[in-house]
């Protein structure tokens, strides 16, 4: 339940708002002008999202489609990805939106259509020869609330009509509900985030444990959807190569590796102030006793060595466990 | 020490009566000392509560916590008159905008509450506030930043006087003085005192550690705990003490076998590269490698005296295993 919902005046009366109101529960509404009169005006700490949590809804303004940072997804096609939406209901302990936004609530952004506007621009744009890919949840699970915000069927008839073009869901979520109801398409794909049970009890809390999260795999794939996988963060464990090896165990037998479209791999990194926020957040997470450096890049992760015997370690099991090597990509990190 | 903080005298007056408060000769009047507590009447709003507790922290060392009682006023209807709240992050308004700092108690089951530059007189000014924070009072922003910049912690508890509709808050506690500071001390009493997180300082016989040394310690043991590996499971005090090193030597064994225990990864990089690096040592080349192991560059020094050394290094340096130092630092290694 949320505690309070604020509204843009402007969109207050569109059916998707509605949509949307109708499908939950909160204290009281608010009609606002702007989200961002509102939203992140003031530093609220990020933890409040566990007592009370209050809902935006608006129009995105400015820019609604983003170019993808090096090494964020497949190598030699234009990333970009897209933003309906900021903050999640999960609460990952590493997450970096508990250092972006400066306020936990959600924001849900109602203008698909602008939005889709902008990827076909980019579309446009893009060499012939070349796929432009397309990412949903850089700020926000792309899965977790469709159910409510209902958007998935207006994307799905875009890529259907730009096939050159791929989307990615990308989601810790096992709410598949409304990708069940849609014709699966091959340019459009689920790919979900996994960690091993002891890590998700760990670090992701409030996510879908490991057994909901590949019954929803299998059952997309077994209705045709494409997959992909995101190793990532992975986070060392003494029996790390163990867990992980029973990880892709039990994924195997939901679907294949050689099935799925690529597999990401990922260690686990921060920015300086997301770190800063994990300490504060969390004092007492596993994490804080790790041995991160600070790189000359900002980011605090895991010495190098670590960093590469890790992601070549899980790279060769993965390969063991059926996949095709040249599906496999390491997130963030340059491949060796 | 404490330091207790009501913006009128009119809300202590209750804590007069219960503990024997003298006034403190200071630069202002206002400051009261008793056993275990100091006393400050701030008076209303950001600036003179600023000002007052600035000074007060800045000449008195020994208050390590800060306790702010007053009242405030409520923005939401779900919240009373009469109803005391500790106060969990607070937020401030100045001009009809809001600051963008925040500053948070512990108290983290409590209410937000926004410190108003102006009294509340209208609907549209509430309704604004009630946006960011259901309570809404002058003073509690300024204890947070001075807190904040003190690096003390705080507490705020407030006695919802109003409901914010614009009448004087001196007038609401001058009537309801009695009441307000009665609520407000029964409810200090029944506080339990906050756990304090007392500082590790290592205090070992015969070791001596240096100023960074003893924050590498600090910062280990924390690690230590957090994986529930006891210090005196992984160190050997007794064994390191006995060793003929100098006390700054046996501090760095300790902190290196702290390392050891809780960098197992990082103990057999390290390990590795000595073992590559051992033989051409032995033949006089000193070899340095980034210590974060971030690069894979590699520094070669080695002391030249005439051209046969000249010589001898060049052909040694024919041998130089260069690929297998970088195999390591790029993690290629057994675990």
């Amino acid at each position: 339940m949320f505690k309070k919902v604020f509204v843009e005046k402007d969109i207050l009366h569109l059916k998707r708002t509605q949509g949307i109101l109708n499908k939950i529960s909160y204290k009281k509404l608010e009609e606002i002008e702007k989200v961002e009169d509102i939203f992140g005006r003031v530093k609220k700490p990020y933890l409040q999202k566990r007592t009370e949590l209050n809902l935006f809804l608006g129009k995105k303004k400015g820019e609604l489609v983003k170019e993808a940072p090096e090494a964020y997804g497949t190598k030699g096609d234009p990333h970009f990805y897209f933003v309906h939406a900021y903050n999640c209901i999960y609460e990952c302990q590493y997450c970096y939106l508990q250092g972006y936004f400066h306020s936990p609530d959600l924001v849900i952004f109602v203008n698909h259509e602008e939005i889709l506007k902008e990827i076909e621009k980019k579309i446009d744009e893009t060499d012939c020869g070349s796929t432009p890919w397309f990412h949903a949840g850089e700020y926000s699970d792309s899965l977790a609330l469709t159910n409510i915000t209902g958007e998935l069927p207006i994307y799905f008839d875009f890529f259907k009509d730009h096939p050159t073009a791929k989307l990615e869901l990308r989601t810790k979520s096992a709410n598949i509900r409304e990708l069940l109801k849609i014709a699966p398409l091959k340019n459009v794909i689920t790919s979900f985030s996994l960690s091993p049970e002891k890590a998700i009890k760990s670090y992701d809390l409030k996510t879908p444990p490991l057994k909901t999260r590949l019954k929803a795999m299998k059952e997309l794939f077994g209705k045709g959807h494409p997959i992909g996988l995101h190793l990532d963060p992975v986070i060392f464990e003494v029996d790390f190569e163990a867990s992980y090896s029973l990880l892709l165990t039990d994924l195997c037998k939901s679907i294949p590796l050689e099935k799925l479209e690529y597999i990401s791999l990922g260690v686990v990194r921060f920015s300086k102030t997301v770190f800063h926020q994990v300490k504060k957040n969390y004092p007492n997470s596993p994490l804080l006793a790790e041995d991160f450096i600070k790189g000359s890049d900002g980011k605090v992760r895991y010495k190098r060595p670590m960093r590469y015997w890790i992601l070549n370690k899980l790279k060769d099991l993965c390969i063991q466990y059926g996949a095709n090597p040249e599906n496999i990509y390491l997130c963030m990190e340059d491949e060796d | 020490m404490d330091l207790l903080t009501f913006a009128h005298r009119g809300e202590a007056k209750a804590f007069f009566r219960e503990f024997p408060f003298k006034p403190i000769n200071f630069a202002f009047e206002g400051l009261y000392l008793s056993e275990g507590h100091y006393l400050l009447i701030t008076g209303e709003g950001i600036q003179a509560t600023s000002e007052k507790l600035s000074a007060v922290l800045g000449a008195f060392k020994e208050i390590e916590s800060i306790f702010n009682l007053g009242v405030c006023g409520a923005l939401d209807e779900n919240f009373n008159e009469g109803e005391i709240h500790p106060i969990r992050t607070c937020y401030m308004e100045k001009n009809s905008k809001m600051e963008f700092k925040s500053f948070s108690t512990p108290n983290i089951d409590g209410l937000d509450c926004v410190s108003a530059h102006q009294r509340v007189l209208d609907t549209g000014y509430a309704k604004y506030l009630s946006y960011f924070a259901p309570l809404v009072d002058r003073e509690v922003w300024a204890i947070g930043s001075v807190c904040s910049l003190f690096k003390k912690s705080f507490y705020s508890y407030k006695y919802i006087s109003d409901n914010a509709d614009g009448e004087e808050i001196c007038q609401v506690v001058s009537v309801k003085a009695e009441k307000i500071s009665e609520a407000l001390l029964s409810y200090f009493l029944r506080l339990k005192s906050p756990d304090k997180i007392k500082r590790i300082i290592p205090e070992f016989k015969g070791l001596h550690f240096t100023a960074s040394q003893k924050r590498l310690y600090n910062s280990l043991i924390k690690k230590l705990k957090i994986k529930g590996m006891p210090l005196d499971k992984i160190v050997n005090l007794y064994e390191i003490n006995a060793l003929p090193l100098s006390p700054k030597k046996k501090a760095a064994r300790v902190l290196k076998e702290m390392q050891a225990a809780l960098f197992p990864f990082n103990e057999k990089i390290k390990n590795d590269l000595q073992d590559i690096i051992a033989p051409m040592e032995e033949l006089g080349i000193k070899v340095k490698y980034p210590k974060s192991f971030e690069t894979t560059e590699i520094e070669i020094g080695s002391v030249i005296k005439n051209g046969h050394d000249l010589f001898k290094l060049i052909e040694n340096l024919k041998e130089f295993p260069l690929d297998k130092i970088h195999q390591v630092l790029k993690g290629r290694v057994d675990v």
